[in-house]
C-alpha cells in the first residue's frame, strides 16, 4: 500500500541551496499546502468517527432527553437483539459469498479481456457500464426485473422451466438476489484491477512455462496466481470491506426485507439512527461494523505481506 | 496471439498435452469457439439488464404488464418520460446532480493536488504520518460517522443544501484522490522543476507553470473519476437532503415509481428515470474510456 516516501522525496534544501530561513519557509509552505486536505478529513471524517465511538457509550436520542453515559449497555443489548443478530449473520454470509463469487467472476472476466479477440475494445467498454451505474438504479430496476409476475428473469425462466420463483418475498431467494446484483455491479471494477495485474506479468514467464511444457491450468496456478497474489489480497481488502458497508442495494431492492432477512449492518444503522432515532444504539452497531472492517483489513494486509515475501 | 492457448482457464488433460503438436489446429479452433462463446455470454449478462431498462423506458405502461413479455417495443413512446416529469422535479434535480458532481470533482481535485504536491516534493516534519493518516482515514466507514455528521450539519444549518453535500463528498473522495495524485506527481521528472527554480521561479509559480501543465492528463482522469462517483452518490443526499433544494436525480429514482393512474408501482416511470440518470454517466464513461480505465488501474496498481 505504501511507497517509500524518502526515496521519492526531493532533496529540496540542496537543490535550492537556500538559507535556513528559506528552508523554514518551504516547510511552512508544505503545511499550508496539505492543510486543506488534512483539515477537511479531520473535521468531516475523523472527528465524526471519534464522536460515533463516544456516542456508542451513551443513550443519546432526540427522544431520550438528556444524554447519559451508559458504558457498554448498547453493546450488550446489541448481542441480545434478534434483529441485529440476524443482520450480523447476513452481513457475514453476504461478505463471504459475494466477495468470493466476485473475485472468481472478476478473475474470469480479466482473463477473458486479456485475450486477443475481435471487438475486445468494445467488450472492455461494456465492462465499464455496470461500474458507472449508480447502485440505487441497479437496485430499483432489479426490483422489477425480479418481479414474479411481469419481471424479465421469471419470464426467461418460465420459458424453459415450469416455475416462477417469487424472488423478493422469500428470505433465501431475496438474499441470493442481493448477492447476484452486487456481483453484477461490482465485479467489473475488480476485473479491471486484476486485468492491470495480468498485463504487468512479464511475457517471459509465460514463455518459460510453455518451454517447460506446462499446461494452461498449470501455468495459471503456478505462474499467474502467485504473481497476482499481492494484488489479489489488496483487492480483497477493498472488496470485502465494501461488502460489509453495502447500503444502496439493500435500500433500493428489499428495504432489508422480507422480515429482516436482507438487512445488512449499514442498513440497520440507518434504520436505527434515522427511523428509530436511536443515535447511541445506532452508533454502537456502526462501531461494531468498523471493528469488522478493521479485522478484514488487518487479515488481508498480513496475507498480502506474506504473499509479497513469497515472490 | 501465441498466448491464446498458454493459459486458457480449463485444463488440458495430460495425454492430450503430449500429442499437442498433432492436434494443434483442431484444438485451436475449439478454443477460439469457446472464447467467443464466453465473450458473448459475458456481454449478454452485462447488457441484458441495461437493455431491459431502455426497453421499458420507451414502452407505454399498458404494454409493460403482459405475459409473456415483449422483448421489442411494439409501440415505442415517450409517455413514461412525460409522466415522470410530472411526478419528479426533474429539472431541479438535474441541476442539483450536475452542480454536486462538478463542484465535488473540482474541489476534491484542487485540494488533493495541493496536498499531493507537498507530499511528493517537500520534506517537512510529519509529512509521512499525515500522508498515511489521510490514506488510512479512507478506511473509516461512512456509516460510522454519519450520526455525528448529521448532528453537526443540523447545528451548522447545512442540511438540505448543495454546499453541505459538496463538503461531505469532497471529504469522502479525498483519501483515494490524494493517494492517486501523489503517485502521479512522483512520476514527473524532478529536473523540470529544478530548471524552473534555477530560473528564479518560486514554488507556487513552478506548481502553476510547470507541474500543472505536465499533470493535465492526470488531473483530467481524477476529475472524471470523482465526477462519476459524485453523480452516482445516493447515501449522502438520502440523509442530508429534505427538499428539491438539494435532492439529486439518484433520490428522484426512489420517488419516480408513484403513478396515481395505476395501482401498481409505475415501472415505466422508474425505467425512464433510471435512463435519465445513467445516460450522462454512460456517455462520459464511453467517451473518456481510456482515461477512466487508466485512473482506476493507477489507484490500485501501486498497492
Amino acid at each position: 500500500m505504501y511507497v517509500d516516501i524518502e526515496a521519492a522525496k526531493v532533496p529540496s534544501a540542496r537543490a535550492t541551496a537556500g538559507t535556513r530561513r528559506r528552508r523554514i519557509r518551504l516547510i511552512m509552505l508544505g503545511y499550508i499546502l496539505v492543510a486543506p486536505a488534512v483539515i477537511w478529513r479531520l473535521a468531516v471524517a475523523i472527528y465524526p468517527f471519534l464522536n460515533t465511538i463516544w456516542q456508542s457509550f451513551t443513550n443519546n436520542s432526540p427522544l431520550a432527553g438528556t444524554q447519559r453515559f451508559i458504558g457498554l449497555a448498547n453493546f450488550t443489548r446489541m448481542f441480545q437483539d434478534p434483529v441485529i443478530l440476524q443482520s450480523l449473520s447476513f452481513t457475514f454470509i453476504f461478505t463471504a459469498v459475494s466477495t468470493a463469487v466476485q473475485l472468481v467472476y472478476a478473475m474470469g472476466i480479466a482473463l477473458l479481456l486479456n485475450k486477443a479477440f475481435r471487438g475486445r475494445g468494445i467488450v472492455r467498454a461494456v465492462n465499464l457500464l455496470p461500474w458507472a451505474m449508480p447502485a440505487i438504479v441497479v437496485a430499483t430496476a432489479s426490483q422489477w426485473m425480479f418481479n414474479s409476475q411481469f419481471g424479465m428473469i421469471d419470464d426467461l425462466i418460465a420459458r424453459v422451466l415450469p416455475f416462477r420463483p417469487i424472488w423478493l418475498a422469500n428470505p433465501d431467494l431475496a438474499r441470493i438476489v442481493v448477492i447476484i446484483l452486487d456481483v453484477w455491479k461490482n465485479s467489473p471494477w475488480a476485473a479491471l484491477i486484476i486485468l492491470a495485474g495480468l498485463q504487468n506479468i512479464p511475457r517471459e514467464l509465460y514463455e518459460a512455462a510453455r518451454v517447460d511444457g506446462a499446461s494452461a491450468w498449470r501455468t495459471f496456478y503456478s505462474v499467474v496466481l502467485p504473481m497476482l497474489a499481492p494484488l489479489i489480497f489488496t483487492l480483497l481488502i477493498f472488496v470485502s470491506t465494501y461488502r460489509v458497508l453495502t447500503f444502496d442495494l439493500v435500500y433500493g431492492l428489499t428495504q432489508g426485507g422480507p422480515g429482516h432477512s436482507t438487512s445488512l449492518l449499514s442498513y440497520q444503522v440507518y434504520q436505527l439512527a434515522f427511523t428509530g432515532l436511536y443515535y447511541g444504539y445506532g452508533s454502537a452497531v456502526a462501531v461494531f461494523a468498523f471493528v469488522i472492517v478493521l479485522f478484514l483489513c488487518v487479515v488481508f494486509f498480513l496475507f498480502m505481506r506474506r504473499s509479497e515475501q513469497a515472490l | 496471439m501465441s498466448t491464446t492457448e498458454t493459459y486458457a482457464p480449463p485444463a488440458a488433460p495430460a495425454e492430450q498435452r503430449q500429442r499437442h503438436t498433432h492436434y494443434r489446429p483442431v484444438r485451436k479452433t475449439i478454443w477460439t469457439v469457446i472464447l467467443y462463446v464466453l465473450v458473448a455470454l459475458f456481454v449478454i449478462i452485462t447488457l441484458l439488464p441495461i437493455y431491459w431498462i431502455v426497453l421499458s423506458a420507451f414502452t407505454p405502461m399498458s404494454e409493460l404488464f403482459t405475459v409473456p413479455l415483449n422483448y421489442f417495443p411494439r409501440h415505442p413512446s415517450l409517455i413514461n418520460f412525460q409522466t415522470v416529469a410530472q411526478v419528479v422535479p426533474l429539472g431541479q434535480q438535474f441541476i442539483n446532480s450536475s452542480l454536486l458532481a462538478l463542484l465535488s470533482a473540482f474541489f476534491s481535485v484542487l485540494v488533493c493536488l495541493l496536498a499531493a504536491y507537498a507530499f511528493a516534493r517537500i520534506r517537512f516534519p510529519g509529512s509521512n504520518a499525515l500522508f498515511l493518516g489521510i490514506l488510512l482515514s479512507g478506511y473509516l466507514p461512512t456509516i460510522a460517522m454519519i450520526i455525528p455528521l448529521f448532528q453537526m450539519f443540523e447545528n451548522l444549518s447545512l442540511l438540505d443544501s448543495i454546499q453541505g453535500l459538496v463538503i461531505l463528498l469532497v471529504s469522502f473522495l479525498l483519501p483515494t484522490s490524494v493517494w492517486i495524485m501523489t503517485s502521479f506527481v512522483r512520476q514527473i521528472p524532478i529536473e523540470l522543476e529544478e530548471a524552473a527554480q534555477i530560473d528564479g521561479a518560486n514554488f507556487l509559480t513552478t506548481l502553476w507553470h510547470v507541474v500543472i501543465p505536465v499533470l493535465r492528463p492526470a488531473i483530467a482522469t481524477l476529475f472524471l473519476l470523482n465526477l462519476v462517483a459524485s453523480w452516482d452518490e445516493f447515501f449522502f443526499p438520502l440523509i442530508f437532503s429534505r427538499s428539491s433544494a438539494s435532492q439529486t436525480l439518484t433520490i428522484g429514482i426512489t420517488q419516480a415509481a408513484v403513478n396515481p393512474q395505476y395501482q401498481t408501482v409505475a415501472w415505466g416511470n422508474e425505467a425512464a428515470m433510471a435512463l435519465i440518470v445513467i445516460v450522462p454517466v454512460f456517455i462520459l464513461t464511453l467517451v473518456f474510456q481510456k482515461q477512466i480505465v487508466e485512473g482506476l488501474m493507477a489507484g490500485s496498481l501501486k498497492g
